[in-house]
């Protein structure tokens, strides 16, 4: 009605009131707090591309991996066994989770335009399905489906496409090597070898 | 399949940080084995600690009955490469050296900066209990 509501603590004095018994300190409402966003993130100078690393933890812990390029605005690592030597495909990897090795790979122009931070981004699970109602013989199907994770066939592809260009750079002592699994042994100290 | 591997040293846990008669239990100290100095103790500080332990019953969802609390390597303790460390919960004081039922400490190569490494996932990958 009369000029909308104002602040408590207004005297409700109908017609044309301009005075109020109470004005806010502040003229207006105070900016949001500007977030911190990352557009590029840091990277360790130990770690370029090609460089071996070892990594720390997941499946493939302990194992020694090409390093390709880190992945904006993420930060997270690119990395390839290459999976022909060992196993571990093209994949992201925490900075944090790794260890930087002295040995180099000269990777000069290998493609890896392909791999972004959405090529990796987890497919989320259909959301009809879950609301799907559940008929007694559906119940029990259902449940084998999801149990097997499956990949997209552009995966095994770029997989295979970025091995054909990786392994021809490797000679045989370097293949050895990144087959080989880092492990520390009884009496081995880590704070003092050097990576 | 992942291959056995081990990547975190052992250590001890020899008491909580303590004047003569008072003990502050939430700062244990670590003996981390063949850390013989301060200067060295240096390259764990920030690193992930973990006291795994077995239970005797699985407890709810629990996949298997090895526990884990997780903690970190906070700073060196004095000039024989002692460390400090902090764990989620307090660390049990059977867990020190000379009772029973004392296990070793495992302390990552994984610095706490990292993103948290779930307990399941780690201890599930194959990975045995130090002391057996």
């Amino acid at each position: 009605m009369d000029g909308g509501g104002g602040p408590a603590g207004v005297s409700a004095t109908g017609k044309g009131a301009t005075k109020r018994q109470w004005y806010p300190t502040e003229h207006e409402a105070a900016p949001p707090k500007a977030r911190r966003r990352y557009t590029q993130r840091a990277l360790r100078p130990s770690i370029t591309p090609g460089t071996v690393l070892i990594l720390l933890a997941g499946k493939h812990k302990g194992r020694r991996v090409v390093f390709l390029k880190q992945l904006q605005p993420s930060g997270m690592l690119l990395v390839t066994g290459p999976f022909r030597v060992n196993g571990v495909p093209a994949r992201r990897v925490h900075p944090r989770l790794v260890i930087a090795t002295s040995t180099k790979v000269d990777l000069g122009g290998v493609a890896l335009d392909v791999f972004t931070d959405e090529y990796f981004r987890a497919v989320k699970p259909d959301a009809k399905k879950k609301k799907k109602k559940r008929s007694q013989e559906d119940f029990f199907e259902v449940a084998d489906e999801e149990e097997k994770k499956e990949f997209k066939p552009e995966y095994y592809e770029n997989n295979k496409k970025l091995d054909a260009q990786i392994v021809p750079k490797l000679d045989a002592e370097m293949k050895g090597y990144l087959k080989s699994t880092f492990t520390l042994k009884s009496g081995d100290r880590p704070h003092l070898m050097k990576f | 399949m992942p291959v056995p591997t081990r990547l975190f040293v052992e250590g001890r846990f020899i008491g909580y940080k303590r004047s003569k008669v008072k003990q502050r239990t939430q700062w244990a100290l670590l003996n981390i084995d063949g850390v013989a100095s301060k200067e060295e103790a240096v390259w764990y500080q920030g690193k992930y600690a973990a006291y795994v332990y077995k239970a005797l019953t699985k407890k709810g969802k629990e996949k298997m009955t090895k526990r884990v609390i997780w903690g970190k390597v906070c700073r060196p303790h004095g000039n024989k490469g002692v460390v400090r460390a902090r764990f989620k919960r307090n660390l049990p004081s059977q867990a020190m050296v000379g009772t029973p039922l004392h296990k070793s400490i495992s302390c990552l190569g994984v610095p706490s900066s990292s993103p948290l490494l779930s307990a399941e996932s780690w201890v599930l990958s194959g990975w045995d209990l130090p002391n057996g």
